[in-house]
């Protein structure tokens, strides 16, 4: 297309829109009727092939909510300074974080939240993609195969768990076979290791369940899963080890430059300064990026949902199965499917829905009911019922649909690591390589050269799962240490020896769902009904504080002790 | 790994549980009980209100007091009682069963000719009633605001929306208010109220609370902490109409929307479910499908009253002692319920049986109506009820000789 | 009104003058002595819970009071409940305090934890 046929469009789409190109990037702007019509044009103005498309059309009336900043505000950061700032505790920016620790350097994460991969990073299916639906030329491509294969070194260094247990592309009508040649064709671009084709007589066999419609499957035996978020608070674990600091509750609220080059950053906490900035912000990137006086990206947010059904449920599949996904592919998503989770949990999704909100976590019945219509045509014996809580998150996505792992354009030393959604998971530990490679060339050309980090040390301390022994070892592990005898969160059999490592770990934040998140108190089928005081009572003790200044989130989780209560009715 | 052996485990020192040690510690058998909490009790501990134990004691007590009365009973017997000890599986063997405990102690091994599961109920959560929108601090289960208050001393919020009129939930809107809570409401998606009307009365009347009928809480909002639930009204089925949300402010939510027997740990093993109550097919002295394994209590079927807790699990107790002796279970005879009611417990009975009490609930309120048991063509029991209403539990007593024929349940409204 | 003696729950109404009331609907006596004690002066057990020093296994106790109390007066003795705090052991059903002619009973004992125990 050329800019005078996407000029044309854009304005059929909106006669008050216009586009024009600014320093390489397509610029939109103007105004349209509808959020659907600004997505459109977005997307023509992606197929133009430019540096990037700035979309900043919009819609009267239409405002997005303002992002999340915590009420804290102190001096923590103020008139310090950094050789590297990583904007963003996602797992992107924590790979990142854990890639910088290698080198002698000044490391600080910000993050805006109370604790790390809160966002996309916690919001995900935590599947390891093999890569099977990437265009061959994409970064996605690229670093989703490289990131793969990190996989299998990195649990082992990290001790998060990651199981490769493959997936099912199963296929729906015989046709579907004659596609077969172009899978094996992309290949040669696209390596997929060990791919194969099974009949659907094998696939009856190897998956116990089959549906009349399914007449073959494609399995992808480097697919693998992880818990995303265990995943993420590994290697921030690490890194923090390592010596990186993390500032939580810190969002950036504005930068300053000079001559093409940042000098100081301000947020909630301070203003310090950094020679490397890095973006690793996921929804926010392009915000980050306008901050810095670099946009050339726009992010436009897709929310999906998934729901989680009770370990009872896992009996239907044993892995990660998938319907071919020729339909969904406009929709940018892998259409979706059943993943059988690091835990045993069954998760049936994510839905894809464009939304102006960067941060909308909530979740619809809507949305929900969908799902389990659409997916119960893969699996027919799945059911809402065994339905135990749900979640929605939002994605980075760009309209470009790709990655962006680079140099900033027009500031010196800012590197992007943004637009990055599915398969970014797969992808993180490869992106952070990259990154710091490119963030160590822009300290070099400052006249900083980083030494390695001789005490690098690459393994984070073991977790300690009583359940997960055979019955003598686990005797022997309370003979030693009572406390992993003593269970708390009966659904999960979580055991307060457990609970007590989870706040004592490197970077334990002191608040229930970071609890929860390390070693999983109150995720199971009661959600928490039981346990919730008796963990709360543990946080308490351990952060020495009264449980009613115990947070659940970014909230208390009770407002004040019973004998302090006064009576609020008679206030009316 | 240590290993013991008894005639008879019980797992779970609610009433339930206590009970049917209490019988089966008098009948002879070595008894131990498995509970994962400090103190024996359950979750009678937490229900500090008055009203436990009228039928049985005759006196108004209160949860605590009739717990403690049960644990006084237990420490007077030869009856072993581990806390804080969880039961992480069941294993069948040849002579029963075999529990592997996690405990201070250690992980252990008991093995028992008979066991009884106590192990209660938990609570239905926000997320499988379909509440939706975001997810801040100040949204609770009844029972977890519950324990919050009266075991912690600590208030989960001070202005409260409760949705779901069961008892629990009634209690829990008294309860909040004598704290200090302004309680704004009890939300109810039925049309008519889930709890007893004596407890609409002294919870909600007597501190004028609303009770907002066919209206349900759809959707929570806020970022730290709850700030505000949307409510909407139901139509027959209790989903939502479009139309009719209204926001109504509060900090927290508390949720009382039913209890689901907690049979998890015998699942694996095979035994027989019951769909109208969620939980295992039982016999007249709480056997389920497995010689030797009982249910009793809550995670058999959900009582209104602790006293019918009690009685019911010392028959179990009794029976799970003779079992254990190698007495023979007898043969059963199925109950087949009618389309009124919404289950009928027990299942099955063992013959020959003599006097026996079937429970059940109705599925809608029925006036002047008369069920009769039959067998054979021959009544063998027959009751009348001016009344039936889906949130009070009913019996009725029905005399069984020994024919092998099914027992029929048949009922009209005069 | 509902008769709150027992789970039956009754329906009972309540006709004629303070010094002559009928009460119909009740299945019991018990039913008849309430629906006048309900007109004439509303009465209630109060339950609710008090502090406890730390060493005497648990953070609350809960009590009961003697005798009903008012129902009125029922928020106002609960608020003033809140300052108590009991320190040391208590048998069931002991009297643990007195607030005016309000005598409150210990619905569960209190012992000192013996030191082995957490």
């Amino acid at each position: 297309m050329t800019f005078r046929a996407l000029e044309r469009r854009i304005k059929s789409i909106s006669p008050e829109a216009s586009a024009s190109i600014i320093d390489g990037c397509v610029v939109l702007k103007g105004k349209c009727k509808s959020y659907s019509q600004v997505l459109e044009c977005g997307r023509l103005a992606a197929r133009l092939h430019s540096d990037g498309v700035v979309n900043d059309l919009y819609v009267e009336g239409l405002e997005s909510k303002p992002m999340y900043i915590s009420s804290i505000k102190d001096e923590e950061l103020e008139a310090k300074s950094f050789d590297v700032c990583i904007i963003g505790a996602g797992v992107v920016g924590c790979a990142i974080a854990r890639e910088m620790s290698r080198y002698k350097l000044s490391t600080i994460v910000v993050e805006k939240e109370y604790d790390v991969g809160l966002r996309a990073s916690s919001r995900n299916d935590g599947m390891i993609h093999p890569g099977i639906d990437l265009r061959p030329g994409q970064r996605k491509t690229y670093y989703n195969a490289r990131g793969n294969r990190l996989y299998d070194q990195l649990s082992k260094d990290l001790g998060f768990d990651f199981v490769r247990n493959g997936s099912y592309v199963v296929f729906d009508k015989a046709w579907n076979w004659l596609l077969l040649p172009a899978f094996i064709f992309r290949r040669i671009f696209n390596p997929i290791d060990g791919i194969r084709f099974y009949s659907r007589k094998k696939l009856a066999k190897l998956q116990g369940s089959v549906a009349s419609w399914q007449k073959g499957a494609m399995y992808l035996p480097s697919s693998g899963i992880v818990c995303p978020y265990q995943v993420t608070i590994s290697l921030a674990e690490n890194a923090y080890s390592n010596g990186v600091r993390f500032s939580l509750d810190t969002a950036v609220l504005g930068m300053q430059s000079k001559d093409g080059e940042i000098t100081s950053i301000s947020t909630n906490r301070g203003t310090f300064k950094a020679c490397v900035v890095i973006n690793a912000a996921g929804v926010y990137s392009d915000i980050i990026a306008q901050m810095a006086g670099d946009r050339f990206f726009t992010i436009h947010p897709r929310k999906g949902t998934e729901a989680i059904l009770d370990k009872e449920a896992g009996y239907l599949t044993s892995s990660v199965v998938a319907k071919i996904p020729l339909g969904d592919v406009k929709n940018h998503t892998k259409g979706g499917g059943l993943v059988r989770t690091i835990d045993g949990n069954l998760l049936v999704g994510p839905s894809a829905e464009e939304t102006i909100e960067r941060e909308d976590d909530s979740t619809s019945s809507s949305i929900i009911a969908s799902l389990f219509e659409k997916h119960s045509r893969t699996v027919p014996a799945l059911t809402q019922r065994l339905d135990i809580t749900y979640f929605s998150g939002t994605r980075a996505s760009t309209y470009e649909e790709d990655f962006i792992v680079r140099k900033g354009r027009r500031v010196s030393n800012i590197v992007h690591a943004a637009g990055i959604q599915s398969p970014g998971l797969t992808a993180s530990p490869a992106i952070a390589i990259d990154v710091c490679r490119l963030a160590l060339e822009i300290l070099r050309a400052q006249g900083i050269n980083a030494r390695p980090n001789d005490s690098f040390n690459p393994k984070n301390p073991q977790r300690i799962r009583p359940s997960r022994l055979d019955d003598e070892q686990r005797d022997a592990l309370i003979q030693k240490d009572p406390a992993y005898g003593r269970i708390v969160c009966r659904c999960e059999e979580i055991s307060e020896g457990e609970i007590r490592d989870a706040l004592t770990r490197p970077l334990s934040v002191m608040n229930m769902d970071s609890v929860k998140r390390r070693c999983r108190v109150t995720m199971g089928r009661c959600q928490g009904g039981f346990c919730t005081p008796a963990a709360a009572q543990l946080i308490s003790k351990q952060a020495g504080i009264p449980m009613s200044k115990v947070r659940k989130a970014r909230g208390y989780l009770a407002l004040c002790p019973v004998k302090e209560a006064q009576d609020e009715n008679q206030e009316l | 790994m240590r290993t013991r052996s008894f005639d008879v485990a019980v797992i779970g020192s609610g009433p339930a549980g206590m009970a049917a040690a209490i019988s089966a510690s008098d009948e002879g058998s070595s008894v131990v009980i498995i509970d994962r909490e400090g103190r024996s009790g359950g979750v009678l501990k937490q229900c500090v209100h008055d009203g436990f134990g009228l039928e049985r004691f005759h006196k108004r007590l209160s949860g605590p007091w009739y717990a403690q009365i049960e644990s006084d009973e237990v420490s007077r017997r030869p009856i072993e009682v581990h806390q804080d000890t969880f039961a992480s599986r069941i294993e069948k063997t040849p002579s029963g069963f075999s529990i592997f405990c996690s405990s201070p102690r250690g992980f252990e091994r008991i093995d028992c000719a008979a066991l009884i599961m106590a192990t209660g109920c938990r609570e239905r959560t926000s997320k499988q009633i379909a509440i939706h929108g975001t997810r801040p601090a100040g949204i609770f289960n009844a029972g977890t605001a519950q324990n919050m208050v009266n075991i912690h001393g600590i208030l989960p919020g001070r202005k409260a929306v409760i949705l779901g009129s069961g008892d629990i939930g009634l209690i829990m809107a008294r309860r909040l208010s004598l704290e200090g809570c302004q309680v704004i409401g009890v939300y109810e998606a039925k049309s008519e109220p889930s709890g007893l009307a004596r407890n609409i009365h002294q919870c909600l009347d007597d501190y004028h609370i609303p009770l907002y009928l066919g209206t349900t809480v759809t959707r929570c909002i806020g970022i730290e902490r709850l700030e505000a639930v949307e409510v909407a009204k139901t139509d027959s089925s209790m989903h939502p109409i479009a139309g009719t949300e209204q926001i109504v402010s509060c900090d927290t939510l508390v949720i009382s929307v039913g209890l689901i027997a907690e049979n998890e740990l015998i699942k694996p093993l095979g035994v027989k479910m019951d769909k109208a109550t969620s939980a295992p097919v039982t016999d007249q002295y709480s056997m389920t499908s497995i010689n030797g394994l009982f249910c009793t209590g809550n995670c058999r079927v959900v009582f209104d009253l602790v006293d019918t807790v009690s009685k019911t699990s010392m028959i179990c107790g009794r029976r799970a002692s003779q079992i254990a002796r190698k007495a023979s279970a007898g043969p059963a005879v199925q109950v087949v319920s009618c389309t009124d009611l919404a289950f009928v417990c027990p299942q099955v009975i063992r013959m020959p049986a003599g006097k026996v009490q079937l429970h059940f609930r109705p599925k809608k309120v029925l006036r002047d109506y008369i069920l009769t048991a039959s067998q054979d063509g021959k009544i063998i029991g027959q009751k009348y009820y001016s009344v039936l209403r889906p949130a009070q539990m009913e019996d009725i007593e029905i005399s069984a000789d020994e024919s092998q024929a099914e027992i029929r349940l048949e009922g009209e409204s005069r | 009104m509902i008769c709150i003696s027992c789970p039956r729950g009754c329906e009972l109404s309540v006709q004629g003058s303070s010094d002559n009331l009928i009460v119909t609907g009740n299945h019991c006596p018990k039913g008849r002595e309430f629906a006048i004690s309900e007109t004439i002066r509303p009465q209630r057990f109060l339950t609710t819970t008090v502090s406890v020093a730390p060493g005497l296994g648990c953070q609350r106790l809960a009590v009961i009071s003697r005798d009903p109390i008012d129902l009125d007066r029922l928020k106002d003795l609960s608020l003033s409940l809140k300052s108590f705090c009991i320190d040391h052991e208590i048998e069931l059903g002991q009297e643990v305090l007195r607030l005016g002619d309000a005598v409150f009973l210990a619905a569960s004992s209190l012992k000192k934890e013996k030191p082995d125990e957490r």
